[in-house]
């Protein structure tokens, strides 16, 4: 029990992680909508499509437009067609009141069950030459008469959807990769301070494990890309840079193999062993931050944060990332104990 | 002595007997490579629209596979290399 509880712990952790993360719905989103445009003065009519919603269940189904807080117009008449269809018309205002002749306005759905359905810039409201005067004008917005929805569901995003889900794993392998990656480090470290040649078989262990920890983020991150970018790969800096850094540890093996002698195999593996983590923080965290790039966390692109990572997400997340360390670490040490083995063979 | 060359004689028979050496359909490399060759067929745009459906989620599945399976496959071959270890004791005692 003493040796193994961390196996069982990285076992009943990461099945956690399988059943929450599979099993807890999302948030009610607006899927699509058949109109996205509005002519002042005249009546709009939209129909919508709702993800995981209840406009067919619920009582109280409310929408509005809204441009600011202080210039919002209601819905004054909504037909549920069952629980994800709804037909929305709306009274347009004659001006946009700001001086522009165009707009785009953001859709809010709210009701007791759903709570709030928001599709940002969702409509767009234009001004023609011949607009009929309206006496409709708009309205003060007021949050605290909208429903709140507060159950456990993770974020709707559009064109995420359900892949948001791949939080727990594409993102989360790479984070285990750097635990794996820092504990390979140490070791090198370590190695060349204590000449101690089992730290370099260490070393090397956890750097495989890693290697294979990068293949499964490009291979999951491409997958993940096909679904909402639509092509697997891309040439966006943050993809280059991230398949440059596994290249750069498959090379640590390539010179590992390379070299007969055990010393100066250790001596010089431990020093690319460094050289190769310390380029690898640049590739990877600091060049495509100066630049643009769709991946989230680059290039004023956020991520880890607001609607992307929210606590629901971060309560399957966190965990995830160690119980794949765990794994990892599990993995590397089995590596770790064949190599002994080999190298006792060899000395006999 | 004897007794533990007997045993070691049950392991080397226990050993032939195993799944990766002897069937040749449930091969690993037939498997993998099986999975490979249909990766193509896998991802063509019908499957797709299959992948796509109810908010992608199945996508999601598949990014779960393909961490399943590299996993596995490290495993395997570490347990290869283990077992031509194991054979290469046995052959020498």
């Amino acid at each position: 029990m003493k040796y193994w509880w961390w196996k069982i712990a990285a076992i009943v952790i990461f099945c956690y992680v399988l059943l929450a993360g599979m099993l807890t719905p999302l948030k009610p989103g607006i899927q699509s909508i058949d109109n996205t445009k509005g002519i002042l003065g005249e009546e709009l009519v939209v129909g919508v499509t709702g993800y995981n919603s209840y406009f067919g269940s619920a009582l109280q189904n409310r929408a509005f437009l809204k441009l600011s807080d202080d210039k919002v117009i209601e819905t004054h008449q909504i037909t549920e067609r069952g629980d994800y269809k709804a037909d929305l018309r709306f009274n347009l205002p004659d001006h946009l009141s700001t001086g522009k002749d165009v707009e785009r306005a953001t859709l809010i759905i709210n009701n007791e069950v759903d709570g709030s359905l928001i599709l940002p810039n969702a409509i767009l409201l234009k001004k023609e030459d011949n607009t009929k005067p309206s006496d409709k004008q708009w309205g003060q917005f007021n949050v605290n008469e909208l429903f709140k929805a507060d159950r456990f569901r993770f974020p709707y995003r559009n064109q995420l959807n359900e892949t948001i889900r791949n939080t727990f794993f594409h993102v989360a392998i790479w984070f285990a990769m750097f635990i794996l990656l820092i504990t390979a480090l140490v070791y090198s470290i370590r190695y060349l301070i204590t000449k101690d040649l089992l730290l370099d078989t260490k070393a090397a262990a956890f750097t495989s494990v890693a290697i294979v920890y990068g293949l499964i983020g490009l291979a999951t991150g491409a997958v993940w890309a096909k679904f909402t970018w639509g092509a697997f790969w891309t040439a966006d800096v943050k993809l280059n840079m991230a398949a440059i850094s596994v290249l750069i540890y498959m090379a640590y093996w390539l010179l590992r193999s390379s070299i007969a002698d055990v010393d100066a195999r250790g001596r010089v593996s431990a020093a690319y062993n460094i050289f190769a983590f310390v380029i690898m923080i640049p590739l990877i965290f600091i060049i495509p931050r100066l630049t643009d790039s769709l991946h989230p966390g680059n290039g004023g692109n956020p991520a880890l944060g607001g609607e992307d990572l929210d606590n629901t997400l971060r309560m399957i997340f966190y965990p995830s990332i160690i119980a794949l360390s765990l794994l990892g670490v599990w993995m590397s040490n089995l590596t770790y104990r064949y190599q002994i083995l080999v190298d006792n063979e060899i000395e006999e | 002595m004897k007794l533990k060359n007997e045993q070691k004689k049950v392991d080397l028979h226990l050993l032939n007997n195993n799944w990766s050496t002897q069937p040749k359909l449930m091969n690993v490399k037939f498997i993998l490579t099986s999975f490979l060759i249909s990766l193509p067929w896998l991802v063509k745009a019908e499957s797709l629209d299959f992948l796509r459906s109810t908010g992608k989620i199945y996508s999601v599945v598949v990014v779960i596979l393909i961490l399943f399976i590299l996993i596995s496959a490290y495993l395997i071959r570490l347990d290869r290399k283990i077992r031509t270890l194991e054979e290469k004791n046995n052959n020498e005692s």
